[in-house]
């Protein structure tokens, strides 16, 4: 679009600041949207822009900063504020009513169409005005479908057709291509494109850096809660673009690894293993005692559901074989896997990892409460000698916390991380797998977290780092297996090991 | 494309819809074999124009409770205090009618019963409590004010009600009882309201995906209000049509009807749209029900058997309901895996 003339941005956040107890989330942080321009918003996880996201609809208040829409000043946000300002998010769970058509989830929010004496839904009169907007739109959807059995790529459509639809003149959209085949992206960024060009403004949010030569006009780089850059797409090559992604870090985050050390017997050994849903299919690897294996690859490459799938308890095998220390091995359920010597460091700590409400001894004891009673017919804790070990763990694991009977839900990111760790860590685990254990955590939490990853691989542990991040994949580990759509496409040896090496690897070429 | 898999396609397709049907129509089948049992059993009194009359207008009490139950259940919300606003409404009806006009007195009671289903929802909305527990609350304050306002006379209520109004629970037009137009009347308002009207879209909406509804820009905390006061409503209706059936009212009279509503309700919600709540699914859940009770009446099987089996048919609806959805997923997801497309759907976002 030509532009005469100063015209206002369409949207500018100036200063944005804002803390959480712990952490900040965002510090100083610039971003401006022009009109009909798709804006790339990237960084690693924990860089600040989903928390950025939220202020813009008004889910989180910020602390400090401007923002301006259409050159004007807007003090207050809340959702119902965005939205009458024309800011539309489409994140990844879409927000389809997933009992409703395609036609009345276009509509949703919005009046329905109605029949002149009775006031009722006119039906027919819904379907032609909703497929009237699909096919100006260049959208080939039924609108009589059921959103359930559409592909996530219409799915997309039909929430980027709602946003339309109700007059949004700002699109954010949060990594819309993450479960996307090749061909649905093309058809996805023709749409996008098309909208931009009729003057919708687009920030455009995602890990796949390859993707923002293709669709963005600018790219803005946030990382460690603050913006490295904003710069136009065409003035940067992907090699620039990584480097100022991954940044130069402070090597001291990373424990220094023993080089040509002797490693163990096979802890855990995968032969052709594909899950029911295809992730991962036909995967083989190695995990020898001593050492540390990462698996990466892009959002739903299939590593996050590996572990799920190796301690039992999401997804199911469909073939393949699996031994741990040299006896087969069929992932069952948790007590199972526990059983076997395997521990988990689940992707999702509040849910999966701590039970916020107990005290922080409760939750270090709760693998093993078995070595904790007084004897075992009655089956009472004793708690004196449970309070003892948690103060060890403590101790040894550095938690900050008032003591073992703190609720565990007041402790941060980083110290909750590491009381599931010390949970596993009661009895030394034969195989320990992490998911995304540094996610949402601060940089000092994460060195000790590493760390603590190392010295329990010296220990004689076998240890299965499953992360999406490739800096610390890069720092701990001793080889990585890059996934992409559930299948190995490389393995990387130490020595090949950096972050701008993992990170070509996920995206491929 | 060979023929061999074009086959097992039209096999799998084939079994697909077996298993959708058999999901969706499942209660329809139950109630038809039901029907058929009882009428082999009892030709000549089951299945006769009367006794099928009788069957509607012995359910027609409890198709208006489990209508208005439905409009709560549809928003994701509980109500589990209708039985003792049915009661309410009873006892209230029963007290009020010897003094009042009757129409006063109808409309006046239901006002009350209605304005508890607007405390509930304000609690409910305002205070964030949750539904099961406010209703839970104020059953258990309207259960104390039933047995308070009937304390003076006994515990039961029945002098003094007009013959005229009495009349509504006995009386007939074209043969057929005035209770069961009461009912139908309920059902195609409450069942054009669900699906014809923004409000009622909107209901499904808030309680098939709060968050959608939510940055769609829709006010859940109206609708909600407007739910349990519908289902306040329709349980005072019942209640002074329980007055005007049984002449009578007692602190206890309503009780079935929060148990009752719900199976019935449930049943529907395993009925045609499987997992959602719908009136024409609750009509058919109450028909099973009618068809249960007026069945084993006629062949004489004990109470404490009719219960048992009552709750048997509900569990195994439901649970059928479930096995059907998740056989079909297996069937496809199978199929997906063979094609070699890959299910959908990443992992979480960060942060």
């Amino acid at each position: 679009m030509g532009t005469t003339g100063p015209e206002p941005l369409r949207l500018e956040m100036r200063g944005i600041t804002k803390t959480f107890p712990g952490t900040v989330a965002c510090e100083e942080i610039d971003f401006d949207l022009r009109r009909g321009e798709i804006h790339a918003l990237v960084g690693q996880n924990g860089a600040g822009k989903s928390t950025l996201i939220k202020i813009l609809a008004g889910i989180h208040p910020r602390d400090a900063g401007e923002i301006l829409i259409e050159g004007k000043p807007v003090e207050h946000l809340s959702p119902r504020i965005a939205h009458d300002l024309g800011m539309r998010f489409i994140h990844q769970e879409l927000n389809l009513v997933p009992q409703f058509n395609v036609a009345e989830n276009i509509v949703l929010g919005d009046p329905y169409p109605l029949r002149k004496p009775t006031r009722l839904i006119d039906w027919r009169g819904l379907n032609r005005h909703v497929g009237g907007i699909l096919e100006n739109l260049n959208i080939p959807i039924d609108p009589r479908r059921s959103v359930q059995s559409l592909t996530v790529a219409e799915q997309w459509m039909v929430a980027i057709a709602r946003a339309l639809y109700s007059k949004g003149n700002v699109l954010v959209m949060d990594e819309p291509t993450s479960s996307l085949a090749r061909d649905d992206v093309r058809e996805l960024f023709a749409l996008v494109k098309s909208l931009a060009a009729k003057g919708t403004s687009i920030v455009y949010i995602s890990h796949r850096l390859e993707e923002i030569f293709e669709l963005a006009e600018r790219v803005t780089v946030l990382k460690d809660s603050r913006k490295v850059l904003t710069t136009e797409v065409a003035s940067l090559t992907l090699g620039e673009l990584v480097r100022h992604l991954v940044g130069g870090r402070l090597q001291e985050l990373f424990p220094t690894i023993e080089e040509g050390r002797t490693l163990g017997d096979p802890v855990l050994e995968v032969s052709d293993l594909s899950a029911t849903d295809g992730r991962p299919s036909d995967l083989s690897f190695v995990v020898r005692g001593r050492e540390v294996l990462g698996v990466t690859g892009l959002l739903g490459a299939g590593h996050n559901e590996l572990a799920d799938l190796l301690f039992g308890v999401r997804g199911r095998v469909a073939s393949g074989r699996i031994a741990l220390a040299g006896t087969a091995y069929a992932p069952r359920n948790a007590r199972h896997a526990v059983s076997r010597g395997v521990a988990l460091v689940p992707a999702e700590r509040r849910s999966q990892g701590v039970v916020g409400e107990m005290p922080l001894w409760e939750n270090v004891i709760l693998a093993h409460l078995r070595r904790f009673l007084i004897d075992p017919v009655t089956r009472i804790v004793d708690r004196k000698r449970a309070r003892r070990s948690t103060g060890e763990q403590m101790k040894a694991l550095q938690i900050v916390a008032t003591g073992p009977d703190q609720e565990v839900r007041n402790l941060s990111g980083g110290n909750q991380q590491k009381v599931v760790l010390a949970k596993w860590l009661l009895e030394s685990p034969r195989l320990l797998i992490l998911s995304e254990p540094t996610r949402g955590i601060d940089v000092s939490a994460k060195a000790e977290i590493y760390a603590l990853v190392r010295e329990l691989a010296d220990r004689g542990s076998g240890i299965l780092f499953i992360s999406t991040e490739a800096e610390e994949l890069a720092g701990v580990c001793d080889r990585v297996l890059v996934l992409r759509d559930g299948r190995l496409v490389e393995e990387l040896p130490r020595e090949a090991l950096t972050a701008h090496r993992i990170m070509e690897a996920c995206y491929g070429e | 494309m060979s023929r061999r898999v074009g086959g097992r396609n039209v096999v799998r397709r084939r079994f697909e819809w077996i298993v959708l049907k058999g999901g969706r129509y499942g209660t329809v089948l139950g109630l038809l074999v039901l029907f058929g049992v009882f009428a082999a059993l009892k030709p000549n009194v089951f299945f006769t124009g009367r006794n099928i009359l009788n069957i509607f207008n012995q359910i027609s009490l409890l198709g208006i409770c489990a209508a208005g139950l439905t409009v709560c259940l549809v928003l994701n919300e509980f109500d589990l205090s209708i039985g003792a606003v049915a009661t309410l409404g009873a006892v209230l009806a029963a007290g009020w009618l010897p003094h009042t006009h009757p129409a006063i007195g109808v409309v006046g009671v239901i006002a009350v019963c209605a304005g508890i289903g607007l405390v509930n929802g304000l609690i409910i909305t305002t205070l964030r409590v949750s539904s099961f527990m406010t209703t839970l609350g104020t059953m258990t304050v309207l259960t104390g004010f039933s047995y308070w306002y009937t304390s003076g006379s006994g515990s039961i209520l029945y002098s003094g009600i007009p013959k005229g109004f009495l009349q509504i629970g006995k009386g007939s037009f074209l043969h057929i009882p005035y209770l069961i137009f009461f009912m139908v009347g309920v059902l195609v308002v409450l069942h054009v309201l669900l699906n014809h009207t923004t409000t009622g879209r909107r209901m499904y909406a808030v309680g098939g995906s709060p968050e959608a509804a939510r940055f769609a820009g829709i006010s859940a905390r109206r609708l909600k209000i407007l739910g349990f006061v519908l289902s306040g409503s329709l349980a005072g209706l019942t209640g002074v049509l329980l007055v005007a059936r049984l002449g009578l009212a007692e602190p206890t009279i309503g009780d079935r009807f929060l148990f009752d509503s719900f199976t019935v309700a449930f049943l529907g919600a395993a009925s045609i749209r499987v997992g959602r709540f719908h009136i024409l699914g609750t009509l058919i859940g109450t028909l099973i029900m009618g068809t249960i009770f007026n069945g084993f009446t006629l062949l004489d099987v004990p109470y404490h058997l009719q219960l048992i089996v009552q709750g048997a048919i509900l569990i195994a609806a439901v649970s059928s309901a479930g096995f059907w959805m998740n056989l079909l997923q297996a069937v496809r997801l199978q199929a997906a895996g063979r094609s070699g497309r890959r299910g959908e759907k990443g992992a979480s976002g960060d942060v």
